[in-house]
């Protein structure tokens, strides 16, 4: 794929999304949609060309692909506020679909569960808060028509055509493949069993399962699992095995692959062993927009005159039963 | 005990330790691109302030996934502890922007951007 045809694919994904924005009439949104989904598939069809014969076509990640762009295209065109939200929940199902594709099972969940389940909601609560209830006209003008979608368009689809410029063409793209920016396997695994051997309750189980499953006879009752430098588990690149003393004899044990740590004690590990300011600044983050929110959004309250006596804890002037009377009622 | 290890390495090989295909990576970033693109598009076309925000949130999910993409690129899985810090971003980032939407809207009954423009100062 050539510079010039990539650029070309942006400009009429920009043509696109322009004809989209304008819902003044249906045919010009087909039009807009044609165009757009024509550009992203082309240059999708261009990528899984340009891979080697035996490659795998990763058909899944295409379709989520797909279903998030539309979802993407969808919201920041639709010209009701609520159903824009709605299309953003569809985006948010879809990159959780390319995180689970991608091995980030956690994540994935977590992406469902904190965007689709809680942020969205409190985006859709404030949207149905801040619409006009007395209005039946539906859609506010402000909802349909873009500001200057034109020049918003030439800067996004010219940031579009350099990264993807840059992901795609610059040396060849982003090629794992390529030497040098392969990852090795070997150090990789080498640095789970790592996260495996500073989970001590779950290296004891692991173990233990081991042990169990080896003896013929009744469960192995003690055993201590030898470290040396603080290390309990040796990987030679091919095997990883625990040196354990049962009952005075020393055994080596090869652990499976199945022990390895799971994708969520993985991202769990590196969050405290490797990120913990950054975990405690997050949680101050998320505790002063806390504050914030309530600080922001609280209802401004008039005090007279008297009523700012109290709260400074004076006594009130106006001591008498007309207020107290008053006050009681109201 | 040795041999019987490594054919459960080779068999049952954990799907995290396969390198990823490249045209796997590369789809993936181009739809992260795309993604991003299209938020800032919207943030920039839309008078409406909550979808201005909910925008800004569009392009918080495109830059997530490209660091899960790198991060499964590298076998690292530094890259899904920044999209928790994302997520934390984006949590609080609503938070406030949601309490400005409303403070503004109690001055203002109108959520267009453009009511504001005195803000500009031009």
């Amino acid at each position: 794929m050539t510079p010039s045809i990539l650029y070309i694919a942006c400009v009429v994904g920009a043509i696109g999304l322009f004809l989209i924005m304008r819902p003044h009439r249906q045919s010009t949104r087909i039009v807009g949609t044609i165009l757009g989904a024509g550009a992203i598939a082309f240059i999708m069809v261009k990528v899984l060309a340009g891979l080697a014969a035996d490659a795998p076509v990763p058909i899944l990640e295409v379709i989520f692909g797909l279903a998030a762009i539309a979802g993407a295209a969808r919201m920041v065109t639709h010209p009701r506020p609520v159903f824009a939200a709605i299309y953003f929940v569809v985006v948010v199902v879809s990159s959780a679909g390319m995180f689970l594709l991608m091995d980030a099972e956690f994540m994935a969940f977590s992406l469902i569960i904190v965007y689709a389940g809680a942020i969205l909601i409190t985006y859709l609560f404030v949207l149905m808060l801040a619409q006009d209830a007395t209005s039946t006209a539906g859609e506010a003008l402000y909802d349909r028509i873009p500001r200057e979608p034109v020049a918003a368009l030439v800067v996004g689809f010219v940031l579009l055509a350099i990264l993807s410029d840059a992901f795609l063409l610059v040396d060849g793209g982003v090629r794992p493949d390529a030497p040098g920016m392969t990852p090795s396997l070997a150090a990789a695994e080498e640095h789970r069993w790592m996260v495996l051997d500073g989970l001590p309750l779950q290296l004891n189980d692991t173990v233990a399962g081991l042990l169990d499953a080896d003896s013929t006879d009744a469960a192995v009752a003690e055993f201590t699992i030898e470290r040396i430098d603080g290390r309990a588990i040796r990987f030679d690149g091919i095997n990883a095995s625990v040196d354990v003393k049962v009952a005075d004899e020393s055994r080596n044990l090869v652990l499976p692959v199945s022990a390895l740590p799971t994708n969520a004690q993985l991202v769990g590990w590196s969050l405290v062993a490797t990120f913990p300011v950054s975990l405690e600044v997050a949680g101050v983050i998320l505790l002063m927009a806390m504050f914030g929110a309530v600080v922001l959004a609280r209802r401004q309250i008039d005090l007279g005159e008297d009523e700012l006596r109290v709260a400074a804890g004076m006594t009130p002037l106006l001591e008498d039963e007309e207020s107290d009377f008053a006050g009681g009622s109201s | 005990m040795n041999d019987v290890a490594i054919s459960l390495t080779q068999a049952g090989e954990a799907s995290t330790m396969v390198p990823i295909a490249t045209g796997t990576i590369q789809i993936v970033l181009l739809v992260s691109a795309v993604m991003f693109a299209i938020g800032m598009v919207g943030f920039l076309t839309r008078r409406n302030m909550i979808l201005m925000f909910l925008c800004t949130e569009l392009m918080f999910q495109a830059s997530a996934i490209a660091m899960i993409a790198f991060g499964r690129m590298h076998l690292n899985p530094e890259g899904q502890v920044f999209v928790i810090f994302i997520l934390t971003v984006a949590a609080a980032e609503a938070a406030l922007a949601l309490g400005l939407v409303v403070l503004l809207y109690r001055r203002k009954p109108t959520l267009d951007a453009e009511a504001w423009s005195e803000l500009k100062e031009c």
